[in-house]
């Protein structure tokens, strides 16, 4: 058997780092271009969550600033939505559904309800009045399910 | 003394004339608890077509299966399109027992295997509220099953062979919140139909009850609700359980959609906090919080 050359290896070692960094970065199963771009900007918006929810459970210190400063960044992120959802960018790993360009107007205007949501969320944080945080919490938690709920499919 | 004296005249007038006023309250509380038992059974979900804004129950909502296209029927107070000529001995037969009025039988799309667990009470309760809902005079879609699944004969075949229609026997070694929990999750709440494989004839795999059902008849992969095989579900805390049924929102902040997304806003988002915290704790999920609480206070009176 032929003893490789060590170009021939050291191409070959090169390679496999190569793709496996490669596959270290693409998070989300293999996503690429725009579906990982919205992918890791639902996981975004998911963390913002998990973290107020956290405080509205009771397993973390109740913080009005973090909430205050989570719900903002949720509103910001939420203006991103839409431009990250072009017309039949429907590749693999997506679990997004072709209803969101045939109710174009819905799945935008639920982009648009999450932003004024989290905005409303980020208020009544300042404000420390837990009760009202929690309905806020749930109603921003609303839109989250309504969209999830006519738009996407979990394969896995 | 004069005032008890006029009051207790004018109660006596007032039971005298209102045995009928009793009798309508009666009814207004079974209609009551029966919009409840409409809301646990999560009735909605499958009988009104938001999707193309039909009206509520009137059913037409198609439910995709192996074996066809089911839509689903009319189950509102009209006399011919829907249900209001059925009496309720006609309605608990149709529930417990898939037959309807005329005799047929009904294809297990229609969740009557788990109906069957439903109390006597909560039936007559939730006949009582359907009474109530508007009448629309309007026909659902038929079925589009091809033959030989089209032939309803074939359902008595069928039935003996996968529907155990005995009634709900508590499990009296167990707690009384999860004994609630196990009739919702197995009963009125159906959430077994979804949550189980189905063998090759539609029939549930009762050997793997609630293990999940990899790829549902819309191609969604539905999680297993056991907490003993290591499945996402089985990491979920009780107040992860019911915080999820409550709002949807998951451990790690997604929230659920598809058609859980329906079963949340339809049926466990209108639970009382008790009976999600039944399903919680039947689902493996103890609230931890309530025991250790529990075991300092029989601590305390034992010291």
């Amino acid at each position: 058997m032929k003893k490789l050359s060590l170009k021939t290896r050291v191409t070959a070692l090169s390679a496999i780092i190569a793709v496996s960094a490669t596959t270290a970065v693409f998070a989300h199963g293999g996503a690429m271009g725009v579906v990982k771009e919205r992918m890791d900007l639902m996981s975004a918006i998911g963390k913002n969550m998990k973290s107020v929810a956290s405080m509205v459970k009771g397993d973390a210190k109740f913080d009005p600033t973090a909430i205050e400063a989570s719900a903002k960044s949720m509103a910001e992120h939420s203006t991103k939505i839409n431009d990250l959802f072009p017309k039949g960018s429907l590749e693999k790993p997506t679990e997004a559904l072709p209803s969101i360009w045939e109710d174009w107007g819905r799945f935008a205007q639920l982009s648009k309800d999450l932003e004024t949501e989290a905005n409303k969320l980020a208020e009544v944080a300042i404000s420390g009045d837990k009760r009202a945080i929690m309905m806020q919490f749930a109603q921003t938690g609303k839109v989250c399910s309504t969209c999830h709920t006519n738009f996407r499919i979990k394969k896995d | 003394m004069s005032k008890y004296f006029y009051l207790s005249g004018f109660v006596a007038v007032a039971l005298m004339t209102s045995s009928h006023a009793i009798a309508s309250s009666n009814d207004e509380d079974a209609v009551k608890r029966g919009k409840y038992v409409m809301d646990i059974g999560g009735c909605v979900s499958c009988h009104t077509d938001k999707k193309n804004k039909g009206k509520e129950l009137a059913g037409g909502v198609g439910l995709p299966t192996p074996f066809g296209t089911f839509y689903t029927p009319n189950i509102t107070s009209d006399k011919e399109f829907g249900i209001g000529s059925w009496s309720t001995e006609q309605f608990i037969e149709a529930m417990t027992q898939g037959v309807s009025p005329d005799g047929s039988h009904y294809f297990p799309a229609f969740p009557y295997t788990s109906y069957a667990k439903m109390t006597r009470q909560d039936l007559v309760d939730l006949k009582a509220y359907l009474d109530t809902v508007k009448p629309v005079a309007k026909a659902a879609p038929d079925h589009d099953v091809p033959f030989p699944f089209n032939v309803r004969e074939g359902m008595m075949v069928w039935k003996a062979l996968f529907f155990d229609d005995s009634p709900f026997k508590p499990d009296p070694s167990k707690s009384e919140k999860w004994n609630r929990g196990s009739y919702l999750v197995n009963g009125p709440s159906h959430c077994v139909e979804c949550h189980s494989p189905r063998n090759f004839m539609g029939g549930l795999d009762t050997d793997n009850l609630l293990a999940g059902e990899p790829k549902s008849p819309e191609g969604e992969k539905i999680p297993s609700l056991l907490s003993s095989d290591g499945s996402a579900f089985s990491k979920w805390s009780h107040t992860d359980t019911v915080f999820g049924l409550q709002m949807g929102m998951t451990p790690d902040g997604d929230f659920l959609g598809g058609s859980m997304g329906k079963v949340i806003v339809n049926t466990t988002g209108k639970m009382t906090e008790e009976d999600l915290k039944a399903i919680a704790t039947y689902l493996g999920k103890p609230d931890k919080k309530k025991t250790a609480a529990s075991e300092t206070k029989s601590k305390k009176s034992g010291s």
